[in-house]
């Protein structure tokens, strides 16, 4: 009676579950094979669900995909016109550490910030004037897999002193990434 | 939360009874009386976790379950813990915690003899875990830095859809599967470390995650099956 059972059940389902019965233990596939009368799609579906589940787990892996940026993306900009404007710099650079510019005329600056902090000082001296300002922002570890590592974003980018006033500084986009083309606006 | 998760699986219950039907309604009204009387009490163990623990360095768990059956609707608890550790490309991971869940299973198998279950179900699930990051990289001047982060104390919750199957093996002994899905995941308190793999759930990328438990229960009936 129970080869009879398992025979019937074998000639009804499709070759997915048919492998699926053959890791179940006999009392399982008896007890499926009685019960198959009910409503054999039905169990199909029930049996396998969680094959195709871990299926569909086992080939994921998280997307290696690296976004991460410790650069500060800075446009300079005119204070009247309110244009992208040409300024030159004697030196950009971190008080005691790096030097990032020198003797530089630009539109725009990319300073790093220290990853291994929550906030960065820079010194921006012109010929007539010499400004400063500390970046401020906070320090998030994203693991994207076991095979790409962990890496460190900032975001919530923030201007903490500084001695231009609030009216020459604009935070545009407060998370740095290396998609992120401007973060901050500086009018001169 | 324990009064809140009550409320919850009380509320379930309500809305479950909604959707009950009865494929013998000429015997409703006679074998009503005592019909929803808890049937049996069952306490079990996930068998993958344990055997997991043994055979991976890099998973340590154990999983306990248990069930009240009315009628066709069995009232389910699991609780577990859970502790991952995965060696990072530049670096190393660990996250260790508690969790649980809750929910109702509908069993489509009523009238078996032997009281085997074809079941679908719910699950709420909670997570209260720490984890942590040890690992370095190569600053802009291609010197290398070292970081820790983690977070302490944070919690989870999410909810999963579950099927299953259970047979009677011998006396009082049932084994059998259960499949979840697992979504709607909510990470709470995160800090400097966002949470890569949450206890009783899995990694927190995945918007949906597959799970797969084999259990063995002992059942302890509390009525004579009629």
């Amino acid at each position: 009676m129970v080869k009879k059972y398992i025979c019937e059940l074998k000639a009804k389902l499709s070759a997915v579950g048919y492998s699926l019965l053959a890791v179940v233990p006999l009392k399982v596939q008896i007890f499926i094979a009685k019960t198959a009368e009910v409503n054999l799609r039905f169990h199909k579906a029930i049996f396998l669900l969680p094959v195709l589940g871990l299926l569909s787990s086992c080939f994921d892996q998280g997307d290696c995909l690296i976004t991460n940026s410790n650069l500060v993306q800075i446009s300079l900009k005119d204070f009247t016109t309110k244009a992208s404007a040409q300024i030159l710099f004697d030196s950009v650079y971190v008080p005691g550490d790096t030097l990032v510019y020198t003797a530089a005329t630009t539109s725009s600056l990319v300073l790093p910030v220290d990853q291994s902090k929550t906030e960065t000082m820079y010194v921006l001296k012109q010929a007539t004037r010499r400004d400063t300002i500390v970046f401020t922002y906070s320090n998030q570890t994203l693991i994207l897999s076991p095979d790409c590592g962990a890496f460190v974003y900032q975001r919530d980018l923030w201007y903490g002193r500084s001695t231009l006033p609030a009216e020459q500084i604009r935070i545009v986009n407060g998370q740095l990434a290396r998609s992120v083309t401007s973060n901050v606006e500086l009018y001169f | 939360m324990l009064q809140a998760t009550w409320s919850f699986i009380f509320s379930i219950i309500a809305l479950c009874s909604a959707f009950a039907q009865e494929s013998n309604n000429s015997l409703l009204a006679d074998s009503a009386k005592g019909k929803f009387f808890p049937g049996g009490v069952s306490v079990g163990v996930d068998a993958i976790s344990l055997i997991r623990s043994r055979t991976s360095d890099k998973f340590s768990g154990w999983e306990v379950n248990a069930d009240v059956d009315f009628h066709r609707y069995h009232v389910v608890a699991d609780f577990g813990t859970w502790a991952t550790n995965y060696e990072l490309k530049n670096g190393y991971y660990q996250s260790d915690g508690n969790y649980f869940r809750v929910g109702v299973d509908v069993n489509f198998l009523l009238k078996d003899p032997d009281s085997n279950m074809l079941f679908l179900g719910f699950r709420h699930g909670r997570s209260s875990f720490t984890d942590n990051v040890n690992y370095s990289f190569l600053d802009a001047q291609l010197d290398p830095v070292n970081l820790e982060a983690g977070n302490s104390g944070i919690s989870a919750n999410w909810m999963e859809g579950t099927a299953g199957l259970r047979v009677k093996v011998w006396k009082f002994i049932w084994m059998g599967y259960t499949g979840r899905m697992k979504f709607r995941l909510r990470v709470k308190g995160e800090g400097p470390l966002k949470a890569y793999d949450v206890p009783g759930y899995g990694l927190t990328y995945k918007t949906t995650w597959w799970g797969f438990n084999y259990q063995v229960f002992v059942k302890i009936p509390l009525k004579k099956r009629q």
